[in-house]
């Protein structure tokens, strides 16, 4: 209960709290405020100034002592970028994404690990974007993500620099676009890992004569596509060749993997194993070719035989 | 055609792939050898499904396959050079057979040239 004494007489209070009241003597009349009546009139009437500022128990302690050298010589720790500035997302979608959502707010880093393959054409408009926005997209998983160039299935499309096929990250890789108010432009990209092609004896064919290329001859065939460039590793053995129809082939052809085109007409050296005789070759492509060329470096056709032709081409090209 | 696989594992890592590839056909006109030199692991393929036998044979004759050499490699070599340097040979061998012919004695056939020069190649 209160007492009825002077104000001198009084003990202190030992835990003050908000809501303690004090007296207070208004227009010639004694009244009563709370503690936090009062602190919100000497808040809003006091300019406080940086030395009336507590910094002894502050993550800004040692920021008054800091100068302008400071500054340029970067003493200063990271300093945090507001709420909303940039997200981090994580993303699990597979199988074609039009207008994809993975929750872009800012600047986004999209962590994506799928549990199958995924190919996006777009993102969602409905997010909102700003000139110089970023988006990033890295994969964190074991599949590999597919953003298509250009593609009609979304509103707001991903500009790529590969424009004949779509542009990948598999297992390790990273992507990055700048939005330049209308489309999302790539500025950034590493496949990361190789990409292996699944076997089919479409991908293996000849002019003349036959070249048979079972699965298990497929020992390695893998591209990895960075920049405008496709990297393209085979490693074929025991294939077959035939002379009909026609005659014994001079030219064995390998697809482009993932429907890309080349950009320039290219040859290279290889090796090869002609009916199990180490053979100089070569790989060559034309602009717009589809296939790359491997032929041997004497122009001569390869020998009819039976699993004993061995294939190598290790070539890079310029695609479109 | 068929393709069947057969995998096999030897200690002999580094065996002259002609000798053993030639080997390998003589019982079966169709098998391919995939191996990487240095290693144990052998893939063989072949258009007919794999028998016991077949395996034990084949396991054989990959553990027993002479090993690569620079003499054997030569005369690889030598039985696939490229027509510029038969007809280098060759045209020796015409020249010599001229001066053989002086001598009366018989001309040395081009089969007995390449034989004596392959031969000659395993002796170094």
């Amino acid at each position: 209960m209160a007492t009825n004494k002077r104000i001198s007489e009084l003990d202190l209070s030992a835990a003050p709290v908000f809501s303690d009241v004090f007296p207070v003597v208004n227009g010639g009349t004694t009244k009563k405020m709370t503690l936090s009546q009062i602190a919100t009139v000497i808040q809003s009437s006091l300019s406080l100034d940086w030395g009336q500022v507590s910094k002894v128990l502050s993550s800004l302690a040692d920021l008054e002592t800091r100068s302008a050298a400071d500054l340029s010589s970067g003493n200063l720790a990271i300093a945090r970028l507001g709420l909303g500035v940039t997200t981090l997302v994580t993303s699990t979608s597979t199988g074609q994404n039009d207008g994809w959502a993975p929750g872009i707010a800012g600047d986004t880093v999209i962590e994506w690990s799928g549990a199958s393959d995924m190919t996006c054409s777009g993102v969602s408009a409905a997010a909102g974007f700003t000139a110089g926005q970023r988006v990033t997209v890295k994969n964190t998983g074991t599949k590999v993500a597919y953003f298509q160039h250009n593609n009609a299935g979304s509103t707001v499309k991903f500009k790529n620099i590969v424009t004949s096929g779509d542009t990948p990250i598999a297992p390790g890789g990273c992507i990055s676009w700048v939005y330049d108010g209308t489309h999302f432009k790539l500025s950034y990209h590493d496949q990361g890992a190789f990409i292996s092609v699944a076997y089919s004896a479409g991908n293996f064919t000849t002019g003349s004569g036959s070249w048979t290329v079972d699965s298990g001859d497929q020992i390695t065939y893998a591209y990895k596509i960075q920049g405008s460039e496709i990297k393209m590793r085979v490693y074929l053995d025991t294939t077959s060749i035939g002379d009909s129809p026609g005659s014994a082939p001079l030219q064995l052809f390998v697809a482009i993997p993932g429907g890309y085109t080349a950009a320039k007409k290219t040859q290279s050296m290889s090796l090869g194993f002609d009916n199990g005789v180490a053979t100089a070759t070569y790989n060559r492509c034309g602009a717009g070719d589809t296939t790359i060329e491997v032929a041997r470096s004497d122009v001569a056709p390869w020998t009819v035989s039976t699993n004993l032709t061995y294939i190598r081409v290790y070539f890079d090209i310029e695609v479109n | 055609m068929a393709a069947f696989y057969q995998d096999f594992t030897s200690a002999n890592t580094n065996p002259d792939f002609g000798s053993l590839v030639n080997t390998l056909r003589g019982a079966d006109a169709t098998i391919g050898v995939q191996h990487v030199e240095g290693t144990q692991a052998y893939r063989l393929k072949k258009a007919t499904a794999w028998l016991p036998g077949q395996v034990a044979a084949a396991q054989n004759v990959i553990d027993n396959a002479l090993a690569s050499s620079p003499q054997l490699q030569a005369q690889n070599e030598i039985d696939h050079w490229p027509i510029t340097i038969k007809a280098l040979a060759l045209m020796l061998v015409d020249q010599i057979n001229v001066l053989r012919q002086a001598q009366s004695l018989p001309p040395v056939t081009p089969a007995q040239a390449l034989a004596a020069i392959r031969t000659k190649a395993g002796q170094l």
